[in-house]
């Protein structure tokens, strides 16, 4: 390494004059020399510090900006998380509230109910066919009742396989029950879906008094079918003198576009 | 002589303002860069040793004045420094390379960095006797260590860059192995 000059000489001479300075400065014989370095230096330092200043202040507001982004990214994923949860919460929610209604509706009728899920609906075709993720190996038999909500029928188990089966709504066109007027002297009929649009009361002999608001209900004769499960209510009679038999349309109580959990009743 | 007089005085007035102005004014992490603590090291290995230690004087003596250290302090500490520097090339290391440099760099800003915090934690104690601001002011500085190094060494590589593609003086100084 180039040093000259000689080492030693260089740190005698360094000491002598850091010891130099330092005495100067504190007998304030150095004041003038340093108030002329500050002084020149003043302006200069000034304008850095301002110019540093606007540098740091940029940095910093583009440090925040950049934060901001990144904690608005997280807290988008937690709602995203949230969300999920909130859907999952109301799924709950609404499975709960089923089951409690299923309960006090199973508390009130003396059956053994199935409780199924609805993983499907008929995917060809224009029937109104629901899949349930129960099937033969739980019990579930062709033409057992499916309840909705409050014990309303709904549908008639249409086929079984061993881990899942398809129910037949009874809006279905396809779909056939027998059923009676609760309170106008057993007024019997037959009830047919109508290509998924309604349900209609069929068979209703003309000599028959029955009357709008009546309440339609299962008649029993089926052999898996109970008597007395709600079907709905008679919404409006058609009669024409030259027929046979009169008609009813029935409203149900219940939206078959929104079923999720069903009761099938199990045989005793 | 003039011309090259006139040229060191403006490196120095713009490596001063810079460390005193400037980069503390940085982020918090920028602030740690010792700008004039690199360019001593630079100019001792690189240039001459006694050229280090005058631009160490002059340098110390200006950040001195705008130390709350008392006076003295900072230029002692970059004296101490460059003899450590000094030691160094004598006893351990063969040649002045790029690696030697940044080596130097290293043990420079270690030492000088114990050498400030023993400055301040003694200056410290006189006046305060205040345990717990040591204890703090101690947990910063050990935190700060490694940023300071970083940084430090980061700026001796880009000043080696800069010169060694700048001036043809590098080509040759990096591989000399006579020591005098």
């Amino acid at each position: 390494m180039p040093l000259t000059p000689k080492p030693t000489k260089l740190i005698i001479l360094t000491v002598v004059i850091i010891l130099l300075l330092v005495f100067l400065h504190y007998t304030h014989i150095l004041s003038p020399l340093e108030r002329a370095v500050t002084g020149m230096t003043k302006m200069i330092m000034r304008i850095s510090y301002n110019f540093s200043n606007n540098i740091g202040a940029n940095y910093l507001e583009f440090k925040l900006k950049r934060e901001l982004l990144n904690e608005n990214k997280e807290l988008k994923d937690q709602l995203a998380i949230l969300f999920k949860e909130k859907s999952r919460y109301l799924n709950e929610k609404e499975e709960n509230d089923f089951l409690r209604e299923q309960l006090k509706f199973s508390q009130t009728l003396n059956y053994e109910f199935i409780i199924a899920n609805v993983v499907g609906k008929n995917v060809a075709g224009v029937q109104n066919i629901l899949l349930l993720d129960v099937g033969a190996q739980n019990g579930l038999l062709v033409g057992q009742p499916v309840l909705g909500e409050q014990g309303v029928v709904i549908g008639k188990i249409s086929k079984v396989e061993k881990n899942r089966a398809f129910m037949l709504l009874i809006n279905d066109d396809l779909s056939r029950l027998a059923v009676k007027v609760q309170g106008s002297d057993k007024t019997m009929g037959i009830i047919e879906g109508e290509f998924g649009l309604g349900i209609k009361m069929r068979l209703i002999p003309q000599n028959e008094t029955i009357s709008e608001g009546d309440l339609v209900v299962t008649s029993g004769l089926e052999e898996l079918v109970p008597a007395n499960l709600i079907i709905g209510t008679i919404e409006k009679i058609t009669r024409a003198p030259e027929d046979l038999f009169q008609e009813a349309a029935i409203k149900s109580p219940i939206d078959f576009s929104k079923i999720t959990l069903v009761n099938i009743i199990k045989n005793k | 002589m003039i011309k090259s007089t006139l040229k060191h005085f403006f490196i120095i007035i713009i490596v001063a303002l810079l460390q005193v102005a400037i980069l503390p004014n940085l982020s918090s992490k920028m602030g740690n860069l010792d700008l004039v603590l690199v360019v001593l090291i630079f100019i001792a290995v690189v240039y001459k040793f006694y050229l280090g230690v005058i631009y160490g004087l002059i340098l110390g003596f200006f950040l001195d004045l705008y130390s709350a250290l008392p006076f003295g302090m900072i230029i002692l500490c970059y004296m101490l420094v460059l003899y450590f520097v000094y030691l160094i090339f004598q006893k351990l290391l063969t040649n002045k390379s790029f690696y030697s440099l940044l080596g130097v760099t290293f043990i420079g800003t270690i030492i000088y960095s114990i050498l400030i915090y023993i400055s301040k934690i003694s200056y410290y104690f006189i006046n305060t006797k205040d345990y717990l601001l040591i204890k703090n002011y101690s947990i910063i500085s050990f935190q700060n260590i490694g940023w300071q190094v970083s940084l430090n060494i980061s700026l001796a590589i880009i000043l080696f860059m800069c010169f060694h593609f700048g001036s043809r003086q590098f080509n040759a100084g990096f591989i000399d192995t006579t020591k005098k």
